[in-house]
């Protein structure tokens, strides 16, 4: 019931629809999946750091379809208490304690995914000492002044339990815009491949995490070494007073040719943040703004074999510099100012070589060029064997012996006429029949 | 097969008053064969070689349409107002031009319209590619990796990042063909639903075929229907076509290796009474496989092979 106001006061207060939809209006879906394997892999986290137990040992099960999102984990749960203080709380009161190197959004992930895909959701949790459910259908839920949700007893059936501790969400009567995303495979490949990227470093610890039956395995980013040929390396670390310690560790390297895999990587406290990326947010196509020249070039396929990461950690997760939806970095952090800075510093060299390189193989083709085939004889390392500070380094183009000069010749001729040469040299190739040509002409000339 | 396929959208209107779309290279073989087994009248064929024009002109073998565009340009401007078979009967492995036609056809098409695609699967040219590479350079992008780039692009994650180089070959690549194409019509489809449920449209699997014509080639055929037209798409019975797999599995249409005086001898015993067996004589039994069953439907060259014999 709504009460009578004096007249000269407004009712200002949100009705609950009102909230649910500017809750979920601005997280898009993939994000908001991502958010609820946050939650688990805090959990997984927790359990690693205050009893040892490994990663390994931990799994995080989705199942969605037209009628259902389910998530089920064995990652410890959580308690009366944290249910009761921020997990179903909008916003995170003041003081609350938060988990160390966190990667979740406690105070709003959880709900704002709930909320986002339909109008009936089941929470069961359990840690080793406790349990309880919370059953929420939104539309009653919407009709009540209250701003509570009843927790109640676990039920015996339910999968998590005391001796298997863990956290299950189901949601049902999805959104009809929610329903139809879930039954694409699109839609499943797009999740599947963002927990593979997103999620990167947990699974290669050993976290099993499955969409829809389908094991999401690992890969590792795969960074070259060579004698002479050397990552960058550097380590950074902040301790501002009455503040947690924050690190950061960047690593600029030279690695296999991949034009979609290739750019800079953030991965703040082992969620990957940022990756592959092209744009000015890391640094391509920066001006220098004094001389209005390019500092750092924009990305071109030639730089198809630079890899820059960067790994931020620390316990208080609100230091790190993600956005809050985790999609890209918070570029007013003053932590991301001086990292960039390096960044900057770092990826010059590194462009320099692969302009080097690139030269190289115009100068004697891909196949033939000695620099290429010095760095794709390289062997590779992952991130994380590079630890301590080191400089970029890689070979000169002087290095290698070289034959005489060399100047590519490119001309068009008609394409049947082409093809009768390609058969009468027995070549295979246009490019080919162009060599033999040149040669055989070269043959009466040449004394 | 597609013939037996399409004289049964009667349930929806008259099979002759249908459009037919195709790909009628200069043989025209398939508009010669919907004209003369379903007396469809109104033909277009869109040819991109337009640089022979007059040799497609001089072999049309009736009052053909020929649009001389490209399918992504042509395909757009097709009249989705009346119901129209659609057969894309491309002769290269999947590629994301291809994904495009179909996704323009399912935004537009309107209840009773099929569609058919056909693409080749012996393998895409990013195994080539790829092989060609990693015998330089031994981290040179994988096969897989090369063909999900080509695919995954407009944000749409069409291959997830499991894909395997096994589904990179022949009838797996075929499979993996076909969901591609599935999956870009439902999302279309999702997208036309919930932006304008009142034209909304499904769609209905009708059957996936899988061949050999020179190299190996799958096929798959659909129905578009509206929610009023759900009753119609039932009285078409698709499902007991006589040459479908009960279990849904595509059709494997074999090509038999038979002399002349071979096929005649087992088409001689055709159809075969209840119970009865196909005395196959001296014929290896691999190459009488399914042919009670599909003798009506084997290619052409076998029947002409026959009628030279």
């Amino acid at each position: 019931m709504t009460e009578i106001l004096p007249n000269d006061q407004i009712d200002a207060e949100p009705t609950k629809s009102f909230f649910i939809d500017m809750l979920t209006r601005d997280i898009p879906l993939d994000q908001a999946i991502l958010d609820l394997v946050d939650n688990s892999v805090d959990g997984a986290k927790a359990l690693y750091a205050d009893l040892g137990s490994p990663l390994s040992d931990r799994w995080i099960r989705l199942e969605f379809d037209k009628d259902k999102f389910a998530i089920i984990d064995n990652c410890g749960g959580f308690g009366r208490q944290a249910a009761r203080e921020y997990a179903f709380r909008f916003g995170r009161p003041e003081g609350s304690a938060r988990t160390p190197h966190s990667i979740g959004q406690f105070g709003v992930g959880m709900k704002r995914a709930l909320f986002k895909f339909g109008r009936h959701f089941v929470v069961n949790s359990a840690t080793a000492n406790e349990s309880w459910k919370v059953e929420v259908p939104v539309a009653d839920w919407e009709r009540k002044s209250a701003w509570t949700f009843p927790i109640t007893a676990l039920p015996t059936n339910s999968p998590v339990s005391e001796s298997s501790p863990g956290t299950q969400i189901i949601v049902t009567e999805l959104r009809a815009e929610v329903a139809s995303r879930f039954t694409q495979s699109n839609f499943q490949n797009t999740i599947f491949d963002l927990i593979k990227s997103k999620h990167r470093q947990f699974i290669a610890d050993g976290l099993t995490i499955s969409v829809n039956g389908r094991h999401v395995d690992a890969t590792s980013l795969l960074l070259l070494t060579n004698d002479g040929l050397r990552p960058g390396i550097c380590n950074l670390e902040w301790n501002d007073l009455g503040k947690e310690k924050i690190t950061a560790r960047i690593i600029v390297a030279i690695a296999p040719s991949n034009p979609k895999q290739a750019g800079w990587y953030v991965v703040c406290n082992g969620r990957v943040v940022l990756e592959a990326d092209r744009t000015p947010v890391t640094g391509w196509g920066l001006l220098e703004d004094s001389k209005n020249r390019l500092l750092v070039p924009s990305f071109h396929n030639q730089y198809a074999r630079f890899r820059g990461i960067v790994f931020f950690d620390s316990d208080d997760s609100a230091l790190v510099p993600w956005n809050t939806t985790k999609t890209s970095v918070d570029q007013d952090n003053k932590y991301w100012r001086e990292v960039f800075d390096r960044m900057i510093e770092m990826m010059r060299p590194a462009i320099d070589f692969l302009n080097e390189l690139d030269a190289d193989i115009d100068e004697h083709s891909r196949q033939d060029s000695p620099l290429n085939q010095y760095v794709s004889k390289s062997a590779s390392v992952t991130p994380d064997a590079l630890r301590a500070t080191a400089a970029f380094n890689a070979p000169s183009r002087d290095r290698f012996v070289k034959g005489p000069k060399k100047v590519t010749i490119q001309y068009a001729r008609p394409l049947d006429d082409v093809m009768l040469l390609q058969d009468a040299f027995g070549v295979q190739s246009a490019k080919a029949v162009g060599e033999a040509t040149f040669d055989t002409a070269l043959r009466k000339q040449k004394r | 097969m597609l013939c037996d396929v399409f004289r049964r959208l009667a349930h929806f209107q008259p099979v002759e008053t249908y459009r037919y779309v195709g790909f009628g290279s200069v043989w025209f073989s398939d508009f010669v064969l919907f004209h003369r087994a379903l007396g469809i009248r109104d033909m277009l064929s869109i040819e991109q070689a337009a640089q022979s024009r007059a040799r497609f002109e001089a072999n049309k073998p009736f009052a053909i349409e020929i649009d001389f565009r490209s399918s992504s340009q042509a395909l757009p401007e097709l009249d989705y107002s009346k119901p129209q078979f659609i057969w894309l009967d491309y002769d290269d492995p999947i590629n994301i031009s291809m994904v495009n036609d179909v996704a323009v056809i399912a935004r537009r098409a309107s209840s009773g319209t099929v569609l058919v695609v056909s693409v080749q699967c012996v393998r895409p040219p990013d195994v080539a590619e790829a092989e060609r590479e990693l015998a330089t350079d031994p981290h040179a992008i994988s096969a897989t990796e090369r063909f999900s780039a080509r695919m995954n692009v407009d944000g749409v994650i069409r291959v997830g990042s499991d894909l395997e180089r096994e589904q990179l070959s022949n009838w797996a690549f075929g499979e993996l063909s076909r969901s591609i194409f599935y999956a870009e019509v439902d999302r279309i489809l999702e997208n036309r639903r919930l932006a304008s449920p009142g034209s909304a449209v499904s769609y209905r699997r009708i059957c996936d075929f899988e061949y050999e014509d020179g190299a190996k080639m799958t096929t798959l055929a659909l129905v578009f229907y509206s929610e009023e037209d759900g009753p119609r798409v039932e009285a078409c019975h698709f499902d007991n076509l006589e040459f479908l797999h009960p279990d849904g599995d595509p059709v494997f249409i074999p090509t038999p290796k038979l002399t002349p005086r071979e096929f005649r001898q087992l088409e001689s015993q055709l159809p075969l009474p209840a119970g009865a067996d196909l005395d196959i004589g001296h014929i290896p039994v691999g190459e009488t496989r399914r042919f009670a069953e599909l003798y009506r439907y084997f290619p052409n060259f076998v029947a002409a092979a026959d009628g030279l014999g």
